[in-house]
């Protein structure tokens, strides 16, 4: 499920395999997930190369972020 | 004096070349402390303080510097020359000269062009995102043909290159999968891929400690990748595809400004990889 695997991918990201048992479709990535900017990078890349799509820093939308569901809409959209 | 090791356990060949002058070395650590008391201020309040507010809201927001630089190629190539001073080609110094049909992937302005116009024997197919470097490089004669294309999709049919070099580019490319499976797929068999890149010196204490290679935003030279040799190395092999394979990386630790700043001290890499020819197993 793509909820599962967003969080696989942050809690590999941060090093924390906690994170597969706390975090929810509702967790806000940056504050709840805690991803810094570094990380934040590094997320975006990794989720480029697993679902094959592109996306453009210039035109990210942070909004996107606020909660992991809002991200997994995102990325279906972006791979229809 | 170069070193040449081949490693038992591992069919890369590696070589290491360090910079053995001190004055040269106490010479740009001087220059580097000069340029701090100068340009940092100004660069400061006028790009590092913006930057790091904004990046709190925006990660990815590409700070004032790097918008400029990459509208305007002479102040590129201004940025180039204090970089890589003494010279912005210095950091082309020990490649070495390249024969046949070379795509130059991310050539800009084409500085590599100025310090390769010696070469008899190579003719460049000179590719770059950025149209505005492109056209300068064309004017100011260094540039005879351009591409303007990124390295993921290039309009030009299968092996038609002996080599493709990222002269000091690699860094920048944000999928180096995508990018390794075109250049397997323009490149003739027993082609090769040379990668001209910095990597950080982890030993030199410069606080990193990096076993992967990662990307970060820079408010000097935008997203790009950061690695210290060891990930570097690791990073190269996971991202290629069969068809490519490592050969070689050379260290030579050159002596420009980029190498000796006294914050994160650096290296340059030559990687050398190869296209298996025909019948030839991974």
């Amino acid at each position: 499920m793509l909820q599962t695997q967003i969080i696989t991918i942050i809690s590999e990201i941060k090093n924390e395999p906690d994170l597969t048992a706390t975090l929810t479709g509702a967790s806000d990535m940056l504050n709840d997930a805690g991803l810094d900017s570094l990380q934040l990078i590094n997320f975006i890349l990794r989720i480029e190369d697993e679902f094959e799509i592109e996306i453009d820093f210039d035109q990210f939308d942070m909004e996107h972020l606020q909660s992991i569901d809002i991200f997994c809409d995102f990325i279906q959209a972006k791979s229809a | 004096m170069a070193m040449k090791t081949t490693l038992t356990t591992s069919p890369i060949q590696h070589q290491v070349s360090r910079h053995t002058s001190p004055l040269g070395v106490m010479l740009l650590r001087f220059i580097y402390l000069m340029y701090y008391a100068l340009l940092y201020p100004p660069y400061y309040f006028w790009n590092k303080r913006d930057f790091k507010t904004q990046t709190k809201k925006n990660p990815f927001y590409v700070s004032k510097l790097v918008r400029l630089v990459e509208k305007h190629p002479r102040l590129y190539e201004l940025s180039m020359f204090v970089l890589n001073f003494p010279r912005p080609t210095a950091v082309y110094h020990f490649l070495p000269e390249l024969q046949g049909r070379v795509l130059q992937v991310g050539c800009g302005t084409g500085l590599l062009n100025k310090h390769a116009k010696g070469w008899r024997h190579v003719e460049f197919f000179n590719l770059d995102i950025n149209e505005k470097h492109l056209q300068f490089g064309m004017k100011k004669g260094r540039l005879h043909n351009c591409i303007h294309s990124g390295i993921y999709q290039v309009e030009k049919e299968d092996e038609c290159f002996d080599k493709i070099v990222f002269a000091r580019c690699f860094h920048h490319i944000r999928h180096h999968k995508k990018a390794f499976k075109e250049c397997a797929r323009l490149l003739n068999k027993g082609g090769e891929l040379w990668i001209l890149d910095p990597v950080i010196l982890e030993e030199q204490g410069s606080g990193k400690q990096m076993s992967a290679g990662y990307m970060a935003n820079s408010s000097i030279d935008g997203v790009i990748w950061r690695f210290t040799k060891k990930a570097f190395i690791e990073h190269v092999l996971a991202s290629l595809p069969g068809e490519l394979e490592l050969i070689s990386i050379t260290e030579n630790r050159q002596p420009h400004l980029t190498n000796y700043n006294l914050k994160y001290p650096q290296t340059d890499i030559l990687a050398v990889i190869r296209k298996r020819s025909e019948g030839e197993n991974k």
